[in-house]
């Protein structure tokens, strides 16, 4: 089993590479469509089999998808910008910023190998546990994200009428 | 043998996943000739000859395929597109134009998985469930990989370097989102009166009352929405011919061109199976009751069970070659304000029902 997990970290770390490099942005959303699909069979190896399966149709099923579509949409070629000469100073300071985050994650990953020490015994993947889960113990913050979702919808909509009232008012005055 | 039991399995499965697509095939070209007051393919194999006397029946049979078209649409158009040229528009690449019919048969092709073909049956010793991946949440699987699917047509329509193409992609990207929804509540609302995420024991469930009796409005919907899904007609607006030449896969030929016909057909007869197994009671038989754990039980509620997914094939089929096509306002009308509001009614309906 830990042989399938380090088969799938690799092909996450390849993909996520592939996310930030590739220049045509079909490829790169592509690139991250398969890095969050892959994501989903870490959980399912963890027996979170429900979280899994919301992955997938959240974030490979419709996020990416309306990437993909705006993508379209818009008809965006390839980067038009040049290719950015190797400076030793953005190395310096992007190892420095990967250096901190990974100090930062060492107590998470050292957590998450003992995982693979102790066996994984209590599986509370299913629906009903996970469903339990979150309308018991995070209720409040289940209740709270909703909320911030919705005024995220709410000022998205606020936005894009304020623009189109700009428009119309402009119009008029032709 | 565990390994064993699943490799035949999915072998299993991967026959009935053809074998039905390939009868979709047949009934598309042959019914809709005879929808349309045409012949219909009737040549190849019609003639066919033999003078070695062991062999006439054989080519008898032959003979009637030929007539009946079974020939010409299985055999001659698979070969065909084999051997026909495979044709890269100039400026793309072509690992992307070949991998957009993979991404959009593969999804389709797995959901399959988690499908239930008959009840669990014993057989030399072993306790067989004919379900190849018999997971908790084989409905949201079969989701998910419905939600999938748009990755192929909108990469086919990307790459093509063609603006039929790209235009056939994003209607229908946009109409797998929109309808993905209406979908998705119509389902919830299956579950939500079962009680369970398992095809299996949704199928269980309605041993005495068939589903359709109970949620008929769900049904409804799920079959509209399952219309919209496979991009069929009348909501086959990605590849209107009329308008986009071909949609999405116009600068598509030979095999690749046949695999996206491949997904689409599969993908009919997914949702026919999942029409059959939420709201027909599955292998369930009316008035008959078939005794638990027996092979020949097994495989009498699986011809039961298959043959309630090739009428729902045959239904789609003959709607397709019968209704006109939308417009593409009417098309998004139906879907957002009529068919969502009406499954989030249905939802409360049938919530305020299974508390009662």
């Amino acid at each position: 089993m830990i042989y399938v997990f380090f088969i799938i970290s690799a092909l996450l770390l390849g993909f996520g590479v592939g996310v930030v490099l590739s220049r045509n942005p079909l490829h790169s959303a592509l690139f991250l469509t398969f890095h969050l699909t892959g994501v989903a069979a870490l959980y399912a190896m963890m027996e979170a089999h429900f979280l899994a399966l919301a992955q997938l149709i959240v974030y490979s099923g419709a996020i990416i998808v309306l990437v993909v579509f705006v993508i379209m949409l818009l008809n965006i070629k390839e980067e038009p910008l040049p290719r950015s000469s190797a400076n030793v100073i953005y190395w310096l300071c992007g190892g420095a910023a990967a250096l901190s985050l990974l100090l930062i994650l060492i107590p998470v990953i050292h957590d998450y190998f003992s995982f693979f020490v102790d066996p994984y015994e209590a599986p509370v993947g299913s629906a009903i546990a996970f469903g339990r889960i979150i309308f018991t113990d995070y209720v409040f913050a289940f209740e709270l994200s909703a909320l911030l979702l919705t005024a995220a919808v709410v000022g998205a909509v606020m936005i894009a009428r304020q623009s189109t009232q700009v428009e119309g008012e402009g119009e008029r005055q032709k | 043998m565990e390994f064993l039991i699943i490799l035949i399995k999915a072998f299993i499965v991967f026959q009935i996943i053809m074998g039905l697509a390939s009868f979709c095939t047949w009934v598309e070209r042959k019914g809709s000739a005879l929808i349309q007051d045409r012949v219909g393919a009737n040549r190849a194999g019609a003639y066919l000859e033999t003078d070695i006397i062991f062999l006439k029946p054989v080519f008898f049979v032959i003979r009637g395929l030929g007539i009946l078209g079974v020939i010409n649409t299985l055999l001659c158009d698979a070969v065909k597109a084999l051997f026909k040229e495979d044709f890269v528009p100039e400026g793309t690449s072509n690992f992307m134009h070949s991998l957009a019919p993979f991404l959009a048969v593969l999804p389709v092709f797995v959901a399959f998985a988690v499908v239930p073909f008959a009840p669990d049956f014993e057989l030399f010793g072993y306790q067989v469930r004919p379900q190849l991946a018999p997971i908790e949440g084989g409905v949201l699987f079969v989701l998910a990989m419905g939600s999938l699917a748009v990755y192929g047509l909108a990469v086919a329509g990307w790459v093509s370097n063609n603006k039929f193409s790209l235009l056939g992609a994003l209607r229908g990207s946009a109409q797998m989102i929109s309808y993905e929804l209406a979908m998705g509540v119509a389902i919830v609302t299956a579950v939500m009166w079962y009680g369970t995420l398992d095809f299996y024991q949704m199928v269980v469930a309605q041993e005495n009352v068939w589903g359709i009796f109970i949620q008929p409005v769900s049904f409804l919907i799920l079959f509209v929405v399952g219309m919209a899904e496979t991009k069929r007609a009348p909501f086959d607006l990605p590849e209107a011919e009329s308008e986009l030449v071909s949609g999405y896969f116009t600068e598509y030929s030979g095999m690749k061109f046949l695999l996206f016909w491949l997904g689409e057909f599969a993908e009919i007869a997914l949702f026919s199976i999942i029409i059959v197994l939420l709201f027909f009671g599955g292998w369930h038989i009316p008035f008959v009751t078939l005794p638990e754990n027996v092979w020949w039980a097994a495989l009498i509620g699986h011809i039961a069970f298959m043959t309630k997914v090739v009428f729902f094939c045959v239904l789609q089929i003959v709607i397709r070659w019968t209704l006109p096509r939308f417009r593409y306002d009417q098309l998004m009308n139906l879907g957002w304000k009529i068919l969502l509001p009406l499954s989030l009614v249905n939802l409360m309906v049938m919530a305020a029902i299974s508390l009662l």
